[in-house]
């Protein structure tokens, strides 16, 4: 098979080698995949070769976790077996070798640490990878961490428990090394912090874009009802789109009463609708001229007066003839007044009064002044 | 720094974000919690009610909206989404304070839009017309779109590829996720 015929396979089959490469196992792999030993069987097993796996991950720079975190254990237990040896044997060449395997493990530690921090970085701010790879690194990077973080522990445990005690030299470097091995812990345990959170967005933001990929096809199918919804009913608190959008300003702003939509429609209606005034009418009262009126009135003590003095034998006679009585325009109102002043007269003076049995001229009762 | 000329910026339809170069002089002002609440008022006055969350800052409108206005606002924000749809089919991981490059995205469409058909949809859903023929045109109004949309920023003078995404996107990631409350995973 050339290059460019097992590019060519590939390319045909890449749906099937991406799952594959993403954890999942494929339903149908073709024959001719495994003819190319892209996929192997190892038993029922069917698995990527391993090879393609790493070329995959140094052409995507996919991080190399497993040279940064290396084995511990044989290292310690190294340290372990050349303290028994030197206790058997008092043979200082142990001692040295236990000096230069605790620096080893040391100085292991220390590369570590700068190389899980700039790791971290590295997968926090990857760009160019899908988020299903990122999450399966954070993962895995994640799993060793904390295997490490046990390690670190046990480290800490030999070299305390186990090889102190062989010489002063030995030992002062064990209490130099573990401060430090301390403080690399403590980072270890804020790179897991800051790895979980990571992934916990992670895994967040994917289901974010599986429902910003839902309502964007929702958009695209016009089926917007349930955000048009959403849009309309939580207006008050959401971003308000700016009238015409080429002017990019407002001049003015509408008043609190122009807000109040009802209103403002009204005032709309008001200044865009024109209707015909209907003319006035005029009232319809007539109103009379005003006429100064000379108000007649009786001085009724001066009637008196002049009755008393002439005491007459007719007395309505009397007051109708008398020049108060003839003040007044027509005979109607001089003999109205007249026999007002005159039952007046009779009711106030009766003991000066002497009525006849007779009638007077007017066909009223005469009386007589006394 | 005045009251005015945050609200000339506010009531052209912006939303402020924090972490915005250009604005970082009015997000230090608004910030100022009494002078907030001043500002607060006077937009309440206006018929706006002034919003600060989740570092951004935006105006809404009190009462009833017309049916322009109306129709313009649920348009702006289905254009958004489907612009954010573009950015995260895109680039995945982008969330705010993340980088973006313009040549990238480019490159990546390229790569995508052999595979999916309903990214060139929507790209072409949302900037249809205007001349927008070959794929730097679309892009240069896509970009041209988030911009308005206040969710990038251009970084740099010199460096004229390279944009900020700015906390904006977060205010419509919460009308998606109030929207799709049960989208279930795919893929």
């Amino acid at each position: 098979m050339t290059h460019i015929e097992l590019i060519s396979l590939m390319n045909r089959h890449k749906k099937v080698i991406d799952q594959a490469y993403k954890g999942e196992i494929p339903s149908h792999i073709d024959m001719a995949l495994f003819e190319a030993d892209i996929f192997n069987k190892i038993g029922d097993r069917i698995v990527l070769n391993e090879a393609y796996i790493q070329f995959v991950n140094t052409m995507l720079k996919r991080v190399e976790y497993g040279v940064i975190f290396g084995k511990y254990a044989e290292e310690l237990q190294q340290l372990v077996t050349y303290k028994k040896r030197f206790l058997e044997t008092s043979d200082k060449t142990y001692l040295n070798r236990i000096r230069k395997g605790i620096e080893d493990v040391f100085l292991k530690f220390k590369r570590r640490d700068s190389d899980i921090s700039v790791l971290i970085s590295k997968i926090v701010h990857e760009n160019t990878l899908s988020l299903e790879v990122i999450l399966d690194d954070a993962e895995q990077i994640l799993l060793q961490m904390q295997e490490l973080s046990k390690a670190s522990t046990q480290t800490y445990d030999i070299f305390s428990k186990e090889i102190v005690g062989l010489n002063k030299e030995i030992d002062d470097l064990i209490i130099d090394v573990k401060i430090d091995i301390q403080r690399y812990s403590d980072n270890l345990h804020k790179y897991i912090h800051r790895l979980n959170g990571f992934i916990l967005r992670t895994k967040q933001r994917k289901e974010q874009n599986n429902k910003i990929a839902a309502l964007a096809q929702k958009i695209m199918a016009d089926d917007t009802s349930e955000l048009e919804a959403l849009l309309r009913s939580d207006h008050e608190s959401l971003h308000h789109t700016f009238g015409n959008t080429k002017r990019h300003k407002i001049r003015t702003a509408p008043s609190q009463r122009d807000i109040e939509q009802d209103r403002f429609s009204a005032i709309l209606r008001q200044i865009f609708t024109l209707e015909p005034h209907k003319a006035i009418k005029a009232p319809q009262t007539i109103y009379k001229k005003q006429e100064v009126e000379d108000k007649v009135v009786l001085n009724y003590q001066k009637l008196i007066d002049d009755i008393k003095r002439n005491m007459p034998e007719d007395l309505f006679e009397y007051i109708l003839n008398h020049d108060e009585i003839e003040k007044f325009d027509t005979v109607q109102i001089k003999r109205s007044e007249a026999f007002k002043a005159f039952l007046m007269a009779v009711s106030e003076h009766r003991e000066h009064t002497k009525i006849d049995d007779g009638f007077g001229s007017h066909h009223i009762r005469r009386v007589a002044w006394i | 720094m005045d009251i005015a000329s945050v609200f000339e910026v506010l009531s052209q339809g912006k939303i402020i974000s924090s972490n915005s170069k250009k604005y970082s002089e009015y997000t230090r002002f608004l910030l100022d919690e009494e002078i907030f609440d001043e500002f607060y008022t006077a937009a309440s006055t206006l018929g706006y009610i002034l919003h600060s969350e989740g570092g951004y800052f935006y105006l809404s409108k009190k009462g009833q909206m017309n049916k322009d206005e109306m129709e313009a606002y649920i348009t702006k924000h289905k254009d958004a989404i489907l612009a954010i749809s573009i950015l995260r089919q895109l680039r995945p991981q982008i969330d705010r304070g993340s980088f973006i490059v313009y040549t990238d995205l480019i490159h990546e469409y390229k790569m995508q839009e052999k595979e999916d058909s309903s990214i060139s949809n929507r790209l072409k859903m949302l900037v249809s017309g205007k001349g927008n023929v070959d794929l730097k045109s679309i892009f240069d109004a896509l970009f041209d779109r988030l911009r308005k949309f206040d969710l990038i920023e251009r970084v740099g003078d010199h460096d004229q590829d390279k944009y900020k995404v700015l906390d904006a996107i977060d205010y419509y990631i919460k009308i998606i996720e109030l929207s799709e409350p049960n989208s279930k995973e795919s893929k």
